[in-house]
């Protein structure tokens, strides 16, 4: 569909070196184990925001956004909602908490937060296994997502577009870890919604604004214009809270809240979240919408289409490159966040807080670096032929870990009663649920997430009830002022 | 509203309109609280 120019190419050289760059920059940091994981916790508000939200948002809310909105229609506008109330909550709920733990329990990973709150590496040895066998089904799908629209767009042949995503992301997270994951991540997420916003303004002064996009949808189906449509009350919102609600349980997005600076850091990021997760995903949604009043039903039979053709037949060379870019940049940015969780989740408490406990930083750091590699490898022959079974397992690879964290992390902070049997119940609780319900396709409340998230909430404070409590000294501590105020030191 | 039923042009704005309400709600519980703890 598209093909190589030399504005294409020059722009995407550019960009490439850039994010190699940065990572070369960032070696200073990852002298340490603490530093490659969390970049000795120096994060301020600009710098979170933006890495949680390149993050969370990969090339799927470009394609995959835009195309529903394509077969929905101006009921996709109400999709957002939920977000926007929940993005900035979950922020609230447990960003000072882990930050807390990180600076005064020297937790470096997710697990490892389960592992101090608990007191044992049962529950963190739970969610790093999860964590692993579902981390690399879901890079895989990341991958094939931006390769497919790094062909369409572009026209370079598949299996080049996965090798170039992979190297380059390998390159810059092997080299500068943590650091250069948020750096590259801040002008990923600026080029993303650049990306985002232009073609939306673009698309919608194309089809004469808002009501000419209503006028030419009512001609082609009147339901295009009907909310919900054709979704249904119980897809529509369904669908927005599962997305909303799924940042509270991401090891990639929480990972990066160990590293804020300070407590003051968490209002001023959720604020810069909440409006980016509104132009992200107002425009993308919208982009979809508006290629269906322009390109009618061409694209039906594959409305993923639908954002890449828009982008080539509205916007001159130049701005194109750009979009072509930030499809990029929106994948390497997930891509990033995500290897070095599943990377940690190996070398720091499956191998040094399980296997040898004697290991060093330094031999820890180095295997996080191999096992890195390692990941990447599996990641791009993956990539080149996805196997069916694989991609199956990311169909649940978001819900399974939201289940196994949210939980245990919630009441770890609010619940002073929580214990480590009523953890690891409600750990092994919310898998079995998203399983069971996921295998059997059986369809129950909507999404197999919120049954899980349901019988996970339920079962830790039940289990709590009637199994051995936390020590009392060590509770009465990490719910003390001194230690919720950061004064506390491990 | 652009000739479209009720429960779809509130769509258009309602996500805008909670992103305010959001702001503001992050301010009063965040922002201001810190302040105050520091004074």
């Amino acid at each position: 569909m598209g093909s190589i120019t030399a504005t294409n190419l020059v722009v995407l050289i550019v960009y490439l070196l850039l994010m190699v760059g940065i990572g070369i920059y960032c070696r200073r940091y990852t002298t340490q184990l603490e530093g490659f994981f969390v970049g000795f916790r120096n994060l301020g508000p600009w710098l979170l925001a933006f890495t949680y939200f390149a993050t969370y948002y990969s090339s799927s809310v470009m394609i995959g956004n835009s195309g529903v909105g394509y077969k929905a229609g101006l009921a996709w506008f109400f999709m957002p909602i939920a977000q926007v109330l929940l993005i900035p909550i979950g922020l609230l709920l447990f960003a000072k908490a882990l930050m807390n733990a990180s600076k005064q329990m020297g937790v470096i990973t997710i697990p490892d937060y389960f592992r101090a709150r608990y007191k044992s590496t049962l529950p963190s040895g739970v969610l790093a296994l999860i964590m692993v066998v579902f981390l690399v089904p879901y890079m895989v799908a990341v991958t094939k997502g931006g390769a497919l629209a790094f062909e369409t767009l572009l026209g370079v042949p598949y299996k080049w577009a996965v090798v170039i995503i992979i190297v380059i992301t390998a390159a810059y997270s092997v080299v500068g870890g943590f650091m250069s994951g948020v750096i590259t991540d801040m002008i990923q997420g600026i080029i993303l919604l650049f990306g985002a916003v232009t073609i939306f303004i673009v698309s919608l002064s194309a089809a004469g604004g808002p009501a000419g996009v209503a006028m030419k949808l009512q001609a082609i189906d009147p339901q295009l214009i009907e909310t919900p449509g054709t979704l249904g009350w119980a897809g529509l919102l369904g669908f927005s809270f599962v997305f909303g609600i799924a940042p509270w349980g991401l090891p990639q997005l929480l990972q990066k809240t160990l590293a804020m600076k300070s407590r003051r850091v968490v209002g001023p990021s959720a604020i810069v979240v909440l409006l980016t997760a509104l132009f992200i995903l107002y425009t993308c949604n919208g982009s979809g919408i508006i290629a269906r009043a322009l390109f009618g039903n061409e694209f039906l039979e594959n409305p993923d289409y639908a954002f890449p053709v828009l982008v080539l037949r509205y916007l001159p060379p130049l701005m194109s490159a750009i979009l072509l870019t930030a499809v990029v940049a929106a994948v390497m940015s997930t891509l990033d966040g995500i290897l070095l969780v599943a990377a940690g989740a190996v070398s720091r408490d499956l191998y040094q807080q399980i296997i040898n406990k004697k290991a060093s930083d330094k031999s820890v750091l180095r295997l996080t670096w191999i096992i890195m590699l390692i990941l990447s490898v599996i990641t791009l022959f993956a990539a080149f032929k996805p196997p069916a079974m694989l991609l199956y397992l990311t169909a649940f690879s978001f819900s399974l870990m939201t289940a196994t964290i949210l939980a245990p992390m919630f009441f770890g902070i609010y619940y002073k009663k929580s214990t480590l049997a009523g953890c690891v119940a409600s750990q092994l609780v919310g898998i079995t649920v998203v399983l069971v319900l996921t295998l059997l396709k059986v369809k129950f409340l909507i999404h197999p997430l919120i049954p899980g998230l349901i019988a996970a909430l339920i079962t830790l404070p039940v289990v709590s009830s009637f199994t051995k409590k936390l020590p009392e000294d060590f509770v009465t501590r990490i719910f003390s002022n001194e230690y919720k105020q950061g004064k506390l030191t491990s | 509203m652009f000739g479209t039923p009720w429960p779809t042009w509130l769509g258009w704005f309602l996500s805008p309109i909670l992103t305010v309400v959001m702001i503001f709600v992050v301010w009063l519980v965040e922002i201001r609280k810190n302040k105050k703890i520091e004074e």
